[in-house]
């Protein structure tokens, strides 16, 4: 039963990426217009338009001719706001970690569930690009990559692939740090090592073939086969390895705590990713801020901002809010949704309003959102903040995104509508307290015929007990003061 | 005195045992009297008057460019056209809102202790016996614990502490306030109501005295089922009716250590002690009903998850609820219930629509599920500002039987207000300043 009501939104989603992966005949233009307009990247504009054309934003700003053929969605007293950036999340990996402990041959891609409820979620909550990284618990992990939260395949769900690989200064379970720091030295021995030897063949490989005989030693038959060496000869095992360190590629690096940070730096360094190293910091490496200052790379920050130390000597507890010791040396930071366990936490927009709440700046708190995020996946001329020639990933709220009280209304991705609020059947699920058999059950057996989505609105349960709170008379409070039960035995 | 409030009021066997002496309250009228005027020259420097852009007085009304002034410890004026008496110290928010303190109606705090390992354990699960209404929460809370400093700051004035829920009719709860301006929580009273269980918590929560094998058992914990606790409920109510009405004879074993539980149990029967019920799901809040049914006696019902599936009953027999803390995945001790309550993210907009009376708790969470955040959420899922801030003031200060005192910004009433740096409970809000008893236990220090 469940399924049945579910499918129709599915399948809308699907032709929806269909539609959007389909060649498109003629220039498809857009235009949300009326709403204040957030662009992170400049001032807030009321009353502004944004003018999409076959996705990309055409023009952000007040007074914008709308072309006649534009489709025209009305968004005023509604805010505009660039699609949110969740850039570090193992969403929708069945199993987000590898059991062997070294595996940069593998690709997120092919663990990616696109019908896993987390992208659903992520929809809702205003996320229109997701960097998918392999769990923390590894030494060298899958490659990452971005996607949007639509589409029925990983391919259809892509944004960028190769985003970086994924690699842990984190010890691994059951493992240690000086267990985990030897492993990593290995792999780039190793790849040295492999690239010699492969240097070594190709090189003796060229010599077959002009018919000549070995002339050097290997030290320098090595050297001299470096430039033999292509792409393809690489094995799988090696390849986005050695992409790391010609920097081709960059690096997501999970630091758990402050004393990950220098290794991690230092490993970047020395095997040439630095310029293209990401750190994922874990609570407590704000003690190493000086450190990642120094590193002029934009980080992330994981979803628990709170540090809290107990002092050993006088027993207090120390608590830091995380975020605001980077904002003040001015580190660039991404921030995370907790995934569970709290009410807001799971949510991007909250995160910011927590960092606004401890006093940051609220266009850093945005950007933390927004921006950053996009620049940490590489993505910085696709999203991150509505201006020309970026993707038409917006969000129409029906309020201020860091107000409590605000609501995704809509979500555009690339320029097509791909959530509304009025027709999130399990959001209404959720709020009502209905799951989707008994809205079934009571829908009747014909209900489920036509592909039409199901409001809430037509399920019989909410509709019952709005009568009969409407038949009780309006709750009065206020003027009695007298308590439910003034102990009598005093 | 601070130490053991209870004995200063009543003896410890309650009416019979009261050992009110004249001489001794003479005394304290005395040196009550003396001290009063010896403080009198420093009342003025008792003064304090908070400033806001608003102020919520609690009854629907909102005061522009409003101040409260309080003298001594209480409220002494709230309106728009307030000046700063001279030497008053003054605390002036233009951004601001000034509402009572917040009060929880289902905390925990004080009540788990860190061992060295840093794993919190509970210190008050009276494991020997499944009825123990004459223990007392007063006497295990530690005062000086962080959360209550958590919770001042929170902007949380007065907390009802609640009993745990592994016990059929647990201990009696108290009130405290969270600051008494020295760091430490003060007790208000030291006895308030008396905690019930009806859901698998009694069976599940905590893990000191389950077998190391898994299920309890009769071994370890009894009952072990829902009809194994309602029957040990209602063998207590019948003991302490037999005891009431002087019934003898077999009445088999006792679930109760001695007369004076039965005793405790025939005043809620009398309708002199708060009865309070957890429950979560909607055939334990109907069990809670028939019980009360049967025995005729008045409950509150708390955490009451599935409350939206039983608007009626509790509307129609005017059940208060302590309602709370709102999830979508459960969290702490409850994600190992075996109850999985049904979550609907509504359930305080639609207990308001439908007129039954309900406070909101944080019960055992902090941070970024406390009580401000509680009420922030119960907004975002539908909840009135007015019926938020209600439920988070004046509801829980009847509920716990202050409303004379506590939870409103009016004349008279104890000055326990907190200033919020802008809208009350929005994510982006922090309590700027939080005042007790008209001392300012935290200012907010502002690191922009």
């Amino acid at each position: 039963m469940g399924r049945r009501c579910y499918g129709p939104s599915l399948l809308g989603w699907g032709l929806m990426a269909m539609v959007l992966t389909a060649p498109l005949q003629a220039t498809e233009r857009v235009a949300v217009t009326g709403g204040r307009v957030i662009p992170v990247n400049g001032e807030e504009i009321e009353g502004g338009t944004v003018l999409i054309e076959d996705g990309r934003i055409q023009a952000v700003g007040k007074d914008i001719v709308i072309p006649f053929d534009a489709k025209v969605i009305d968004a005023s007293g509604k805010v505009v706001f660039p699609g949110m950036i969740e850039c570090h999340t193992s969403m929708g990996l069945d199993r987000p970690n590898e059991n062997a402990s070294v595996a940069p041959y593998l690709d997120v891609a092919d663990s990616v569930d696109p019908s896993s409820v987390g992208f659903e979620e992520a929809l809702r909550s205003g996320v229109t690009t997701l960097g998918i990284s392999h769990g923390n618990n590894c030494v060298v992990g899958a490659m990452s990559r971005a996607v949007r939260p639509i589409g029925l395949t990983a391919g259809e769900m892509t944004v960028k692939s190769d985003t970086g690989l994924k690699i842990s200064m984190a010890p691994r379970s059951r493992s240690n740090r000086m267990v985990q720091m030897a492993q990593l030295r290995e792999v780039f021995r190793d790849l040295s090592e492999y690239m010699g030897v492969l240097a070594e063949s190709k090189y003796e490989e060229k010599l077959k073939e002009d018919d000549k005989k070995i002339d050097v030693g290997p030290e320098e038959a090595r050297n001299r086969g470096k430039d033999l060496v292509e792409a393809d000869d690489i094995d799988d095992k090696h390849r986005n390895l050695k992409r790391l360190t010609d920097g081709q590629i960059g690096a997501t690096v999970y630091c758990g705590q402050a004393m990950d940070v220098a290794p991690a730096i230092d490993l970047a360094k020395e095997n040439g990713f630095s310029e293209r190293l990401v750190l994922v910091l874990g609570t407590e490496c704000y003690k190493a801020v000086d450190l990642i200052l120094a590193t002029k790379r934009p980080v992330i920050l994981v979803g628990n901002l709170i540090h809290r130390e107990r002092d050993s000597f006088s027993g207090d507890m120390k608590e830091v809010f995380v975020p605001s010791v980077y904002a003040k040396k001015g580190v660039p930071f991404a921030l995370l949704s907790e995934s569970r366990n709290s009410l807001g936490e799971g949510f991007l927009w909250y995160q910011a309003a927590r960092c606004v709440r401890n006093g940051l700046d609220r266009k850093r708190a945005l950007e933390a959102i927004t921006q950053v995020p996009a620049q940490v996946l590489g993505l910085q001329d696709r999203v991150g903040s509505l201006e020309p020639g970026k993707d038409g990933n917006l969000l129409i709220l029906s309020g201020d995104p860091l107000d409590g009280m605000s609501w995704v209304e809509h979500v555009m991705i690339e320029g097509k509508i791909v959530y509304e609020r009025e027709k999130d059947i399990r959001l209404q699920e959720l709020l009502q307290g209905i799951t989707r058999d008994e809205a079934a059950e009571s829908e009747g057996e014909g209900a489920a015929d036509a592909g039409e989505e199901k409001t809430p609105e037509s399920s019989p349960e909410p509709e019952k007990e709005k009568k009969e709170s409407s038949e009780t008379p309006p709750k009065k409070e206020g003027g009695s003061n007298s308590d439910l039960d003034e102990s009598r035995e005093e | 005195m601070i130490e053991f409030p209870h004995r200063t009021t009543r003896g410890i066997n309650g009416k019979k045992g009261r050992c009110f002496d004249m001489n001794k309250a003479r005394w304290i009228l005395f040196v009550g009297l003396l001290s009063f005027v010896v403080s009198g020259a420093a009342v003025s420097e008792e003064t304090l008057v908070l400033r806001a852009g608003r102020v919520y007085p609690g009854d629907g009304r909102v005061i522009q460019d409003g101040a409260v002034l309080v003298q001594d410890g209480k409220i002494v004026a709230v309106g728009a056209d307030i000046s700063t008496p001279a030497g008053a110290t003054e605390i002036s928010r233009p951004d601001g809102v000034i509402t009572a303190g917040l009060i929880d109606a289902g905390s925990t705090a004080g009540l788990m202790r860190e061992m060295a390992s840093g794993r919190r354990i509970d210190t008050w699960v009276e494991g020997v016996r499944e009825v123990v209404p004459n223990t007392r929460i007063s006497d295990v809370v530690d005062l000086l614990h962080p959360e209550f400093k958590e919770l001042a700051r929170n902007g949380v004035t007065t907390a009802y502490l609640t009993a745990d829920t592994s016990s059929v009719i647990g201990a009696q709860g108290a009130v405290v306030k969270t600051n008494a301006g020295s760091e430490r929580a003060e007790i208000l009273k030291a006895t308030h109501g008396i905690v019930a269980t009806i859901s698998a918590d009694t069976f599940m929560r905590g893990n000191f005295n389950n077998p190391p094998w898994g299920t309890p058992m009769t071994y370890s914990r009894r009952p072990t089922t829902r009809m194994g606790l309602i029957w040990t409920m209602r063998k207590a109510f019948y003991d302490a009716m037999a005891l009431r009405d002087g019934v003898e004879g077999p009445l088999g074993n006792p679930v109760v250590e001695s007369d004076d539980d039965l005793r405790k149990l025939a005043k809620i029967l009398a309708g002199d002690v708060q009865f309070r019920i957890q429950a979560k799901t909607r055939d334990d809040i109907y069990r809670a009903v028939r019980l009360s049914d049967e025995f005729g006696f008045d409950f509150v019902l708390a955490e009451a998850t599935e409350a939206f599936r039983c608007l009626d009953v509790l509307k129609e027999k005017e059940i208060p609820v302590v309602f709370g803390p709102i999830f979508v995945n459960p969290l702490g001790y409850r994600q190992r219930s075996p109850d999985n309550p049904r979550v609907c993210l509504e359930t305080p907009a639609r207990m308001a629509k439908a007129g039954v009376f309900f406070a909101l708790t944080a019960n055992d969470l902090t941070g970024e599920n406390s009580l401000p955040r509680q009420a922030g959420f119960a907004m975002r899922y539908g909840l009135s500002f007015d019926d938020a801030l209600r439920s988070v003031t004046s509801a829980p200060a009847r509920i716990i039987g202050q409303s004379k005192k506590l939870g409103r910004v009016e004349t008279g009433y104890e000055a326990d207000l907190v200033l919020w740096s802008g809208t009350p409970f929005q994510p982006v809000t922090f309590a700027s300043a939080v005042v007790i008893g008209g001392k300012v236990v935290h200012e907010a220090v502002e690191s922009k």
